[in-house]
């Protein structure tokens, strides 16, 4: 997931909406204006108890939920070594807080992707 | 509404409700942790890490401001009180492990029947709890329940404990103006009310371990409590955060 990748694939992706009729750019438009997530705000749910909220943001229900259970384990049975769990959560998840810009531009490109192909769909 | 749309709509409901409650569980229950395990945790080692001279202006300034607001002069005769004073250094040579200053002053509270210590070993007992304290080994339960108190560093703990919650309040609601007042409002405020119920017990169960290496039996500490608890049969304890007398007895004679 380098910078020029994702430079093609955005570029694809403006190829995509120009091939789109002008009544189905305008629903891409509104659909992008509440689908596209902000890194920022991927970034802070990150590091907000590291409990999996970033997960949850960008729509990754299973991922958020099994760091949400392993954050609440390791809650409960803290002082019986429930911390250890804690480090492991947030030494896995805080390394995508500094990748956060790249991680939320990925998501918005694939997200987009899927909602031209399946404008195209209802256009054909 | 078209099929996209509103599947984004409801897409978009969901991973705010997964956010929102999932906020909410984790910070209760980290909320909670800190408050019942990690807060007692810290405030036991900053306090045991808090140099003597902090000690001794604490007690002094914690003094000052209850004799500025609350307490009178004590109408106990000197006689009286060098005697309470030979009891309580006797108490303190046989008894005493803690290396605090030591020392016991009379004060007249509303004619309030009340003892108190002081983070650096300053006991404060009321006339009206001398008064009512009739038997000596009932004002030497008093006295050890407070040394009880210095004994487990209880007031230092308090004051760490409600100043670490007072600065975390202050720094998230962005007021830091008030921190400076912090140490003090939190000694006089952990004084008056904030002493928990586990350490009025731990203090109790000290002063009874003590009488009876003293005297063979805990019954003072039972006797002086039921007399609260006679003299004062609306409150529940001393001070308003206390055990019940009733609790408190039943505990000591459960041990």
């Amino acid at each position: 997931m380098d910078d020029s990748s994702l430079r093609e694939q955005e570029e694809a992706l403006r190829e995509g909406i120009s091939s789109l009729s002008p009544e189905a750019r305008k629903r891409y438009y509104q659909l992008e204006e509440q689908l596209v997530k902000d890194p920022d705000t991927y970034a802070v749910l990150n590091y907000f108890f590291a409990a999996g909220l970033h997960h949850f943001y960008l729509g990754k229900i299973v991922r958020g939920l099994i760091n949400f259970i392993l954050m609440l384990v390791g809650l409960i049975t803290f002082a019986i070594g429930g911390w250890v769990l804690i480090v492991l959560v947030i030494v896995i998840e805080l390394p995508q807080l500094f990748k956060s810009q790249k991680i939320v531009r990925k998501h918005n490109i694939d997200v987009m992707e899927g909602v031209i192909n399946e404008l195209n769909r209802e256009q054909s | 509404m078209n099929s996209i749309e509103s599947r984004v709509k409801a897409q978009q409901q969901k991973q705010l409700l997964w956010i929102c409650s999932t906020a909410l569980l984790i910070m209760a229950l980290a909320g909670y942790k800190f408050y019942t395990h990690g807060l007692p945790y810290l405030s036991e080692k900053i306090a045991a890490a808090i140099p003597a001279s902090i000690y001794t202006t604490v007690d002094k300034n914690t003094l000052e401001s209850l004799d500025d607001s609350e307490f009178e002069q004590s109408q106990l005769s000197e006689t009286k009180q060098q005697a309470l004073r030979s009891l309580f250094l006797s108490l303190l040579n046989e008894e005493t492990t803690s290396e605090r200053q030591f020392k016991l002053e009379f004060r007249n509270w509303d004619g309030k029947a009340n003892a108190m210590a002081l983070a650096d070993g300053t006991i404060v007992i009321t006339d009206a709890m001398v008064n009512l304290a009739s038997e000596q080994q009932e004002l030497s339960a008093v006295l050890l329940h407070e040394l009880g108190h210095v004994e487990h560093n209880h007031v230092m703990e308090s004051i760490v404990s409600s100043s670490i919650v007072f600065a975390g309040l202050t720094l998230t609601l962005g007021d830091v103006s008030a921190l400076a007042d912090v140490i003090l409002q939190g000694a006089v405020v952990s004084i008056n009310q904030s002493y928990s119920r586990q350490a009025e017990l731990e203090a109790d169960h000290y002063a009874s371990e003590q009488l009876i290496a003293l005297y063979g039996n805990a019954q003072a500490m039972q006797s002086i409590l039921a007399k609260l608890a006679e003299e004062y049969p609306d409150e529940t304890s001393w001070l308003s955060t206390h055990p019940s007398f009733e609790d408190r007895i039943k505990k000591i004679e459960s041990e």
